[in-house]
């Protein structure tokens, strides 16, 4: 692929360079620069839900004059000479601050919310408070690692406006949950409950339950039947790996090798 | 009852080529002939288009035009607009919840009627209006919608509003 030449851009005061294409966000990451996020995780594709990475990007026009706009930093890519971008205005800050009481008010009891909002001085929303038990910003980032990452496509949003959900199709028992239980890791606001119990692992918002595999040596519960199945449907590892638990491989494997080692 | 038939929603994307891309098309293709998208359909197109389910459940909850649930032969848009709300929509709308007992957007048990009420068809000067299976009636009253229901009752319907019918 042809390489542009880098672009001259200014970010807080800083002037630097940088390649085509960079999103506001990594840049500020490369050179330390503090953009809040939720819905943005670095292996799953950017959808700009949150809002709460706003940023003022200067952009130059051709009369000389700059056209100054608010955009998401996560996927706002970087295609111009000499844009001024800057993370910590009045504007910037007080649009961060709608935000977040906004989101306050959607999600009262979220500590990760409640934290970000306190940063910025927020500590009670001036909105009605819907449902205090609501926890989901619908961001999205659970169907995207569902789809992209675990390949499965389990959840979706569903619905519009305030009647959007992140719902398994008919909001029944999915059949394409393997209860991996990557959509409760990437939450940023931990709206997804998992439990265990009785040897099975139920993922209480899609209302799905799978068994759980047992470590044939100790005992231990390894992960999801299902999980273990579909790992092993696409990478060739030996078949013992997922008998398994993580400890008892370790000892196997020590003790393979101090047979060997002899 | 109506039962969806696998060789009609086969044809239906045989028509359209297998083409992932015309999801939203084949999905309205179904709700015509079925008036509805049943469960098992979707999971059929699912299954021979390689969408996942989740997907289409989306786009099924997403558009208005898509139902899950049966819905009536005649379809009765009652207008709540401003104009048609001063003239007296609503008495209109009450009307055929008392008559059809069933509540704005359902469906009677003989899936003959679905009531819905919208906001504005762009015919103020006829308010209060109603359409009826693409038929727009203006000037209603409590006593034409009763008239109106009655000889609807029984008729073919399309269980559309829409004025010229395609296909």
């Amino acid at each position: 692929m042809l390489r542009s030449d880098p672009l001259k851009i200014t970010i807080d005061g800083i002037e630097t360079e940088v390649e085509k294409e960079t999103t506001i966000l990594q840049l500020a990451k490369k050179l330390g620069i503090e953009i809040p996020t939720l819905c943005h995780h670095d292996a799953i594709s950017t959808y700009g839900a949150c809002r709460v990475c706003t940023v003022e990007v200067g952009i130059p026009r051709s009369g000389g004059g700059k056209r100054t706009r608010m955009v998401t930093a996560c996927n706002y890519p970087i295609r111009d000479n000499g844009l001024n971008i800057n993370t910590k205005s009045e504007r910037v800050l007080a649009v961060r601050k709608m935000i977040l009481e906004l989101l306050l008010a959607r999600c009262p009891g979220v500590k990760r919310i409640q934290d970000m909002a306190k940063e910025y001085e927020i500590t009670e929303s001036r909105f009605p408070i819907e449902n205090p038990e609501e926890e989901c910003i619908l961001c999205g980032l659970c169907t995207r690692v569902c789809q992209e990452i675990i390949g499965k496509s389990a959840i979706s949003l569903v619905g519009r406006g305030f009647e959007r959900k992140v719902l398994t199709p008919f909001d029944e028992p999915s059949e394409d949950c393997i209860a991996c239980g990557a959509c409760a890791y990437v939450c940023p606001t931990g709206a997804i409950k998992i439990v265990q119990e009785d040897g099975k692992l139920t993922i209480k918002n899609w209302k799905t339950s799978r068994e759980l595999a047992k470590c044939l040596e100790c005992g231990e519960y390894v992960g999801s039947e299902a999980v273990l199945q579909y790992i092993k449907e696409r990478v060739s590892l030996p078949e013992d790996i997922f008998k398994l638990c993580e400890k008892c491989r370790r000892k196997k494997l020590q003790k393979e090798l101090i047979t060997t080692g002899k | 009852m109506l039962r969806s038939d696998p060789i009609k929603v086969k044809e239906i994307l045989k028509h359209y080529k297998y083409e992932q891309s015309s999801l939203i098309h084949i999905l309205q293709d179904i709700q015509v002939e079925y008036r509805y998208l049943p469960k098992e359909t979707m999971l059929f197109v699912a299954r021979e288009l390689k969408i996942p389910l989740s997907r289409i459940y989306s786009v099924a909850n997403f558009y208005n035009a898509f139902s899950l649930k049966p819905k009536g032969k005649h379809l009765i848009s009652v207008c709540l607009g401003t104009a048609c709300h001063v003239r007296g929509g609503k008495r209109i709308a009450e009307e055929v919840e008392r008559t059809l007992n069933v509540k704005s957007g359902e469906t009677t048990p003989d899936l003959e009627f679905t009531l819905e009420t919208v906001n504005c068809l762009g015919a103020c000067a006829l308010g209060p209006v109603v359409v009826v299976d693409g038929h727009y009636y203006g000037q209603m009253t409590s006593l034409k919608m009763k008239k109106l229901l009655s000889s609807s009752k029984g008729g073919r319907g399309n269980g559309k509003n829409e004025k010229d019918n395609k296909s």
